[in-house]
C-alpha cells in the first residue's frame, strides 16, 4: 500500500478503483426501473429513514436497494424475496433530496419476478385473479377479492360485522360479488379485452 | 399555498372498485354531498378499473396499466368535463402518473396510440385529474351554506390523508405539504371542528401489497405503530381520504384493543360520509352504517342544530 506525506505522518492511501455508471442499467431496460432515478442517488439514507417496510424488516433497505440498482446487482435470490417487503407507500420518494422513486425501481423488479414466474404464490395468484376480474369484468378488485382467512386476522367481532355488511350491499342496490351497481357495456369490455390481449395481461 | 381556485363545479367521476366493492357508502356519499351544493358530476359505466391495486401489487405490467388508463382518461376527455374526480387515491396515483408518462414519453405514447387507434378510440389525456377531497375544499363556502343537521363542535378529529394522494405527486397537494397535507384539516376546520395533531401522521396505514396478498405482519405492526399513536390524543373520530386506508384504520383496532394499545374503538369515516352526515343524511340508506367499528356512538356525540 503507498502512502502519503503529510505533517510527517505516513498516511496509508487505499487503492479506489473508480467506475462511472454508463453501462449500469443494460440489463434492466425497462421505463419503470430508469424512472426510479438511481442513476441520481447520492446514497444519503432519507429514503431508509423514512421507509415503513425498513422500519419492521432489519433486512429491507431501500438505500441499499438504490445501490445494487446502481451496480446492477439485482438478480439474487435475495433481492427477489427483498422486493416483496416493500408496500409501496413512496415516503422514499416523498422525502428524496435527489427525486428518486426507490419505490418505481422496485416495482419494476416485481414485475419482472411475476413475469419470470419467481414471484411468491399468493402474488402469481392475485396475478392470475386480476388478469380473470378485469377481463370478465373489467373491474380489478370485487368484494370477493379480499380473502376470507384474512377476515379472520382481524377478530370475531370485526369478521361477523363484515359478514353482516356483505349482506347489507343487496339493500343499496349492489349485487352481493359485482363491484358495481351498472356493468361496463359490452363494447367497453370488448375494448378492455383487446387491451389485456395486446399487452399480454391475459391468462394462459 | 391555496391552488382551489381554478377547481370548476362539474366532474368526471372516476369510480373506485375497491370503495364500490369494500365501502359503498363512499361513492354514495359523495353524490350526495355533490347533490347538496348543487355540483353536477358525471357518471359513465365505460370507464374500467384503473388497475391501480394490481400496478401497487406488483402485479399489472406498465403498458397494460398505460393503455387502460389511456383508455379511461380519453373516455373523460370526450366529455365537457375538464375534471376527472378520483374518490380513492391510489386510482389519483395511479391514473396521474401514467398521464405524466404518456406525456413525457414519447416512446410509450405512441404505443398506447396504437393500441387506442386498435380498439378504435382517439386518443385525448390532456385534462386535470384531482381527488375528491381537493374539490370539497375548493367548495368549502358551499358546504359551510347547506342546512346541516348536526354540529361538529366539540368534536376532536385527526386526519390520515392516503400516501398514494400525498407522497408521489406531492406537488400538486392543495393545501399543506407531504410531511403534512392539511387538505382534510381545512375542509374539517371549515365545518367547525377542532383536528388534533399525532406524531405518526407522515406513517402510512399499514394497506402496502402485504395486507391482502402476502402476510399481515407489515399492516399489523404499523398499524401498531399508527393507531397507538392516534389513541395518544383520543380523537372522537379518524378521517380518511381513501376507501383502503378506511378499511386498514378500522379492521385491525380489535385485536389492538385487546393488547391494551388501545382503549377503545375509534370509528373511521371517509370525508363524504361525515360531511353527508352532518347535512342530515340516513346512515343507513347510503350505506354508511357498513363499518365494522360502528358509528352510532358518534353519532350520538353530535350537537342536534335543527
Amino acid at each position: 500500500m503507498s502512502t502519503h506525506q503529510k505533517s510527517g505522518k505516513n498516511i496509508p492511501i487505499r487503492k479506489i478503483k473508480r467506475f462511472t455508471l454508463n453501462n449500469t442499467s443494460k440489463p434492466i431496460n425497462d421505463m419503470l426501473f430508469k424512472k426510479s432515478g438511481f442513476k441520481k442517488c447520492i446514497q444519503c439514507g432519507r429514503c431508509t429513514a423514512s421507509c415503513t417496510a425498513a422500519y419492521l424488516y432489519q433486512d429491507y433497505n431501500p438505500r441499499e436497494l438504490m445501490r445494487k440498482f446502481i451496480f446492477d446487482d439485482v438478480y439474487s435470490k435475495e433481492i427477489n424475496e427483498l422486493i416483496w417487503k416493500c408496500g409501496q407507500c413512496y415516503s422514499c420518494r416523498a422525502r428524496c433530496p435527489r427525486n428518486c422513486k426507490a419505490g418505481l425501481g422496485v416495482q419494476s423488479l416485481q414485475l419482472k419476478s411475476v413475469f419470470n414466474g419467481n414471484a411468491p404464490p399468493e402474488i402469481i395468484n392475485i396475478s392470475k385473479q386480476i388478469k380473470l376480474n378485469l377481463y370478465k369484468y373489467g373491474i380489478t378488485f370485487l368484494p370477493s377479492t379480499q380473502r376470507i382467512d384474512l377476515l379472520e386476522e382481524f377478530g370475531v367481532k370485526t369478521n361477523d360485522q363484515s359478514i353482516e355488511n356483505s349482506k347489507k350491499r343487496e339493500s343499496l342496490g349492489f349485487k352481493m360479488d359485482m363491484t358495481r351497481i351498472n356493468p361496463l357495456p359490452e363494447e367497453s369490455l370488448q375494448e378492455v379485452r383487446q387491451i389485456l390481449e395486446l399487452t399480454g395481461f391475459v391468462e394462459d | 399555498m391555496d391552488q382551489t381556485d381554478d377547481i370548476p363545479n362539474d366532474y368526471y367521476l372516476f369510480k373506485s372498485c375497491v370503495a364500490d366493492s369494500l365501502y359503498p357508502g363512499i361513492e354514495l356519499s359523495v353524490k350526495y354531498v355533490l347533490d347538496q351544493i348543487n355540483a353536477g358530476y358525471k357518471e359513465d359505466p365505460r370507464q374500467s378499473s384503473c388497475a391501480g391495486f394490481g400496478v401497487y401489487s406488483g402485479v399489472v405490467p406498465l403498458e397494460t396499466n398505460l393503455a387502460l388508463n389511456a383508455r379511461n382518461i380519453s373516455l373523460a376527455s370526450e366529455t365537457e368535463n375538464t375534471d376527472l374526480v378520483c374518490l380513492c387515491s391510489s386510482c389519483y396515483s395511479n391514473l396521474k402518473h401514467c398521464q405524466k408518462l404518456l406525456s413525457k414519453e414519447k416512446n410509450l405514447e405512441k404505443d398506447a396510440k396504437v393500441i387506442m387507434k386498435k380498439i378504435g378510440m382517439d386518443y385525448k389525456i390532456d385534462l386535470d385529474i384531482r381527488h375528491v377531497s381537493d374539490v370539497f375544499l375548493s367548495r368549502i363556502n358551499d358546504l359551510k351554506n347547506t342546512d346541516q343537521m348536526y354540529s361538529l363542535s366539540g368534536i376532536n378529529v385527526v386526519t390520515h390523508h392516503g400516501c398514494h394522494y400525498s407522497k408521489f405527486f406531492f406537488k400538486d397537494i392543495i393545501s399543506g405539504t407531504f410531511e403534512r397535507p392539511t387538505v382534510l384539516d381545512e375542509i374539517l376546520k371549515g365545518l367547525g371542528c377542532d383536528v388534533v395533531d399525532y406524531s405518526e401522521q407522515f406513517l402510512c396505514c399499514g394497506g402496502g401489497l402485504h395486507g391482502s396478498v402476502i402476510d399481515c405482519e407489515y399492516s399489523r405492526e404499523t398499524l401498531l405503530r399508527k393507531l397507538s399513536s392516534i389513541n395518544e390524543v383520543k380523537p372522537d373520530i379518524i378521517i380518511t381520504q381513501c376507501p383502503g386506508c378506511s378499511f386498514n384504520l378500522e379492521h385491525y383496532q380489535e385485536h389492538l384493543i385487546e393488547e391494551s394499545y388501545m382503549d377503545g374503538y375509534i370509528p373511521v369515516l371517509y370525508i363524504s360520509e361525515l360531511i353527508s352526515i352532518l347535512m342530515g343524511a340516513d346512515p343507513e340508506n347510503l350505506g354508511i352504517d357498513m363499518h365494522v367499528v360502528p358509528i352510532e356512538p358518534f353519532i350520538r356525540k353530535l350537537k342536534v342544530i335543527k
